[in-house]
């Protein structure tokens, strides 16, 4: 072999530096993440769908002429009409105008619930996870312990015991069901903090805050997420399951739980009544499930090249 | 320590090392066993020198480099960075010594996170030690140069690269600090042939122009020979052997140093046509339930009743030349 | 192709055999294309090549392993019968009966849940070669014959009891179990250790030539190849490149591909211990193929008819091949060649 071919192949690094052949530019995390987000079908569905709903459930009572506690006898117990769209309740009440103000109270109740839930399962599931001992074993223990514990049961406890706002609903859904994030985060922390790319940064020094924030949740993130969709989604069929056993927020105030069980008497004469709410639910739990869906692929960098 | 300073310390010094993980089982987790990963092992690497590590799997080589980074807290012996203890230093001093050791891994998919630009990854260690972001920016950069990156190919996440070209990625990251002392793990195990050459090379540039130190720890024999000064060769968490590489290639002493060199395949077919190979029987034993004595004795050609019922020490056979073998054949 | 001379039809031919993986939105990956080559009882062919050369792919594909997005064309005859052309239920009549395979990872080949002679007697019994009793039997035979030790308490054992090593011999075993008339094994030491590697390597050769079988050994480590191979042919982008007997094939390597691996190989025995000369560059990836010849862009002999169009493979010396524009003009290969000192 000549003289000139051993030079040739032996010039680096600087023929390294050609062979890194990229196709696109450079995209910074945001617009990459909103490209995967755009591309998943479902969630942009999910987005226009939870928009719509939040838009109606706010604007609506204001373009209607009545107020959702406003009774007028008269005009009790009618199906659905050009003057009340969805009809009156038993009290004369404009359904739309109460089934707008219910969408409030459950939309919120099930984002707060579920970013609540997330929130305190992400950092009592990261914290057991990354520490093991005897953190872990008490994390576990709670778990293990709110496994056994039927939700529905204690909230039913409370419920007849305290008077319930939809924030303490909230509050207290997510208390109960927080222990599912947490069990999805440990089992994922416990399974990073071994790669290599964490004993790198331990070797380069890091403290485990730093580990914890910048290495395992941004790893975590996107399951955990999903949870929080799915808790989303509990929290409103169990905020509705409440209010239809009558145990919900104190009236004139509703939600679309307390809409359904309210319309119960009146399944058989006049079922717009109850299908009205229920599809609104059904619509939300939807919706942010595929939301849900689209965010985990979105923050999801690789998530390309695994289709 | 003025007297001390007289002969070159050596950069890192290790002294009867022992890293034992224990074993638990049953309802309260009792230890019923331990696992010798690391049982007694001394070593030092000098200034800009290559000290190579060989074994199989179970050796406990990568359990070493680990321990020594004290990435793995060590069960006994010690540690010494140019004389300074890193067994006792305290979590603020062990972190100031970590800038002088820093470690590339093996597998170049799951050392790098995936959801961290390249920048980040590689500027970490310069933010954790308090560096600006924009001069830690810069400096990755220059490091991703070094490498035979484009300081560009920062904004990129690791998946959009190839497996030689995380493993560039992951050297630039431990070079940031400036380390005297790099451990390498496995580094091109994972790459194709004509991506480890390229690796290889680039290492070796490397400790020429930062003035580098390697303990470089690998199973492939051809790779430890090409860029090792002195080799060490682990069998069930113990040293077997330990030269000079061309001693120690040309002349092994440890029955199964030469087993090891006999049992590589040589790229030549008429060699390999008249090659006597040693072909080890048996298994390598559980570090677990390690054979009495001579760990190496079940599966020796030359054993006896002595290495069941005696542990053979490291012996200078030759000047720097050092066998654990009751009948070391030097 | 027939290095014998013999006039008899050889075991197996493949016969411009190209794979093509069909993706949503994305190019077909074109990962063997036009791959031709034939096989002689007792040989031993290896095809070397690093990850995306195509050379599990040309193997999974004659066999029928392939997912369903795969595009298979050409021919492979076995004693004439083309392989691709039968339905999956005839093709099953030949996998572990007269072709078996041999894969990298023992220990995701066997299933954890049944005793390893359970799995080895199944392979004999599915082909209604013996009962069950005397398939168990066979078994314990099978293993003794590969060498792990205790046969008759090994038999009765899960996969998870064995190591590494002795699962591969197990594997062996359960491929030789028919004597098939071609074992292909992809990969067959790469996750074992090195003194293991030594042990498995000399089972499968004696294996081998006892059954008579053709042995296709799919590998990357050259020195594995040099030690067993009879024939070697060497895969870069989907295409054979290069292909002699193993002897004339490491004294003077033909492509410049086949070369730069040779250079790029530090050497256990010393004859390379200065500095390597790497390959530049990176493989091409199987969804942006080069347009000429798949290795051009990495080459130091570049010029450019080589980026224009393939160059085909043509034979340089008697029963030597290579895929190279220039394969008249290439310098001497001067055997132990290496870089400047570093």
């Amino acid at each position: 072999m000549g003289e000139s071919a051993v030079t040739e192949a032996n010039s680096r690094p600087q023929a390294m530096v050609e062979d890194v052949a990229f196709g696109d530019k450079p995209q910074s995390f945001g617009r990459q993440a909103w490209k995967r987000f755009r591309s998943h079908k479902l969630a942009i569905i999910g987005i226009f769908m939870f928009f719509s709903m939040v838009l109606m459930f706010w604007i609506g009572p204001a373009i209607s002429s009545y107020e959702f506690d406003e009774i007028n006898i008269v005009d009790r117990a009618q199906g659905p009409s050009s003057e009340h769209w969805f009809g009156t309740d038993d009290l004369g009440r404009d359904l739309f105008v109460r089934a707008m103000r219910g969408g409030q109270f459950s939309i919120t109740i099930s984002v707060v619930t579920g970013l609540m839930a997330a929130a305190l399962g992400g950092v009592l599931g990261s914290i057991a996870g990354y520490f093991s001992g005897t953190v872990d074993t008490g994390v576990t223990f709670l778990i293990n312990c709110l496994l056994t514990i039927n939700s529905l049961a204690i909230l039913l406890v409370l419920g007849v015991k305290f008077q319930m706002t939809p924030l303490t609903i909230a509050g207290l859904i997510a208390i109960l069901s927080w222990y599912r994030g947490a069990r999805v985060v440990r089992a994922l922390v416990m399974q990073f903090k071994e790669r290599e790319f964490v004993l790198a940064a331990r070797a380069a020094g890091a403290s485990n805050l730093r580990i914890i924030k910048g290495h395992l949740l941004p790893n975590v993130a996107g399951s955990l997420l999903v949870e929080a969709t799915l808790l989303a989604g509990t929290a409103i069929i169990l905020e509705s399951t409440l209010s239809f056993l009558g145990l919900g927020v104190l009236p004139p105030e509703t939600t679309l739980g307390t809409l359904i069980n309210e319309a119960k008497g009146s399944i058989d004469t006049n079922p717009t009544r109850v299908l009205i709410p229920g599809g609104l639910v059904t619509l939300i739990v939807l919706a942010v499930n595929f939301v849900g869906d689209g965010l985990r692929d979105a923050l999801d960098p690789t998530h390309e090249l695994e289709q | 320590m003025s007297e001390a300073a007289q002969v070159t310390p050596p950069l890192l010094e290790v002294d009867n090392l022992v890293t034992h993980f224990p074993i638990r089982s049953g309802l309260l987790k009792r230890t019923t066993g331990w696992v010798k990963a690391v049982d007694g092992v001394s070593l030092s690497v000098q200034p800009n020198e290559t000290v190579g590590i060989v074994g199989e799997s179970g050796c406990g080589k990568t359990t070493l480099g680990r321990t020594i980074l004290r990435l793995i807290e060590p069960t006994a012996g010690s540690i010494k960075v140019r004389g300074e203890d890193v067994v006792a230093a305290s979590s603020g001093r062990l972190r100031e010594l970590r800038k002088e050791m820093q470690m590339v891994f093996q597998d170049p998919y799951a050392s790098l996170n995936p959801r961290m630009p390249v920048h980040d990854i590689v500027s970490e260690p310069l933010r954790i030690h308090g560096t600006s972001k924009n001069e830690a920016r810069d400096r990755a950069g220059e490091y991703l140069e070094a490498v035979g990156l484009l300081p560009e190919h920062g904004n990129r996440y690791p998946h959009e690269f190839s497996g030689g070209q995380r493993q560039r990625v992951g050297i630039a990251r431990a070079l940031t600090l400036e380390p005297d002392l790099i451990i390498l793990d496995e580094p091109v195990s994972a790459l194709d042939v004509s991506i480890q050459a390229q690796v290889i090379n680039l290492l070796e540039d490397l400790q020429q122009r930062f003035k580098l130190s390697y303990l470089f720890i690998a199973h492939d024999l051809s790779v430890v020979r090409h860029i090792s000064d002195r080799v060490v060769v682990m069998y069930l968490g113990k040293v077997a052997e330990v030269a000079d590489r061309d001693e120690l290639y040309a002349s092994p002493g440890h029955p199964y140093t030469q087993a090891l060199l006999s049992a590589v395949p040589v790229p030549d077919p008429e060699i390999e046509a008249t090659r006597e190979r040693i072909v080890l029987h048996g298994d390598i034993p559980s570090p677990a339930d390690p054979p009495s004595g001579c760990c190496f004795r079940t599966r020796c050609p030359i054993a006896t009743e002595l290495c069941a019922n005696e542990t053979p020490a490291l012996k200078e056979v030759e000047p720097d030349h050092w066998v654990a073998c009751h009948f070391s054949s030097i | 192709m027939n290095v014998s001379g013999s006039t008899n039809q050889p075991l197996l031919e493949v016969d411009n055999m190209s794979v093509g993986f069909r993706a949503k939105k994305k190019p077909t990956a074109q990962a063997v294309r036009g791959v031709s080559y034939s096989i002689e009882r007792g040989e031993t062919l290896a095809i070397v090549g690093e990850s995306g050369s195509g050379k599990s792919v040309s193997a999974m594909a004659m066999l029928g392993l392939l997912p369903s997005s795969a595009e298979i064309t050409g021919q492979v005859r076995l004693e004439g019968v083309d392989l691709l052309a039968l339905t999956p239920k005839e093709l099953r009549t030949y996998r572990g009966r007269r072709i078996a395979m041999i894969f990298q990872d023992p220990m995701t080949a066997f299933h954890p849940a049944f005793t390893i002679g359970n799995q080895i007697a199944e392979t004999i019994t599915v082909h209604g070669l013996a009962n069950k009793k005397q398939a168990l039997s066979r078994a314990a035979e099978l293993l003794e014959l590969v060498g792990v030790p205790e046969p008759g308490v090994r038999v009765n054992q899960y996969p998870h009891e064995y190591s590494g090593g002795m699962r591969q011999r197990a594997m062996v075993a359960m491929a030789i179990a028919n004597k098939p008339d071609l074992l292909i094994a992809d990969e067959p030491t790469t996750a074992l250790d090195v003194t293991i590697q030594a042990q498995v390597m000399e089972v499968l050769a004696n294996i081998q030539k006892e059954v008579n079988a053709a042995l296709i050994l799919i590998t990357h480590d050259l020195g594995v190849v040099a030690s067993v191979a009879d024939r070697v042919q060497v895969m870069y982008g989907g295409r054979i490149v290069e292909r002699a007997d193993v002897r004339p094939l490491f004294r003077a390597p033909r492509n410049p591909y086949t070369r730069g691996l040779l250079t790029s190989l530090p050497r256990v025995d010393g004859a390379r211990d200065n500095r390597l000369i790497p390959i530049p560059g990176s493989p091409p990836s199987i969804l942006a193929m080069p347009p000429g010849c798949a290795f051009a862009p990495r080459c130091s002999y570049r010029t450019e008819v080589c980026d224009a169009s393939a160059a085909d493979l043509q034979m340089v010396v008697d029963g030597h091949e290579s895929r190279c524009h220039h394969n008249a003009d290439l310098p001497e290969w001067t055997p132990l060649q290496t870089g400047s000192e570093s």
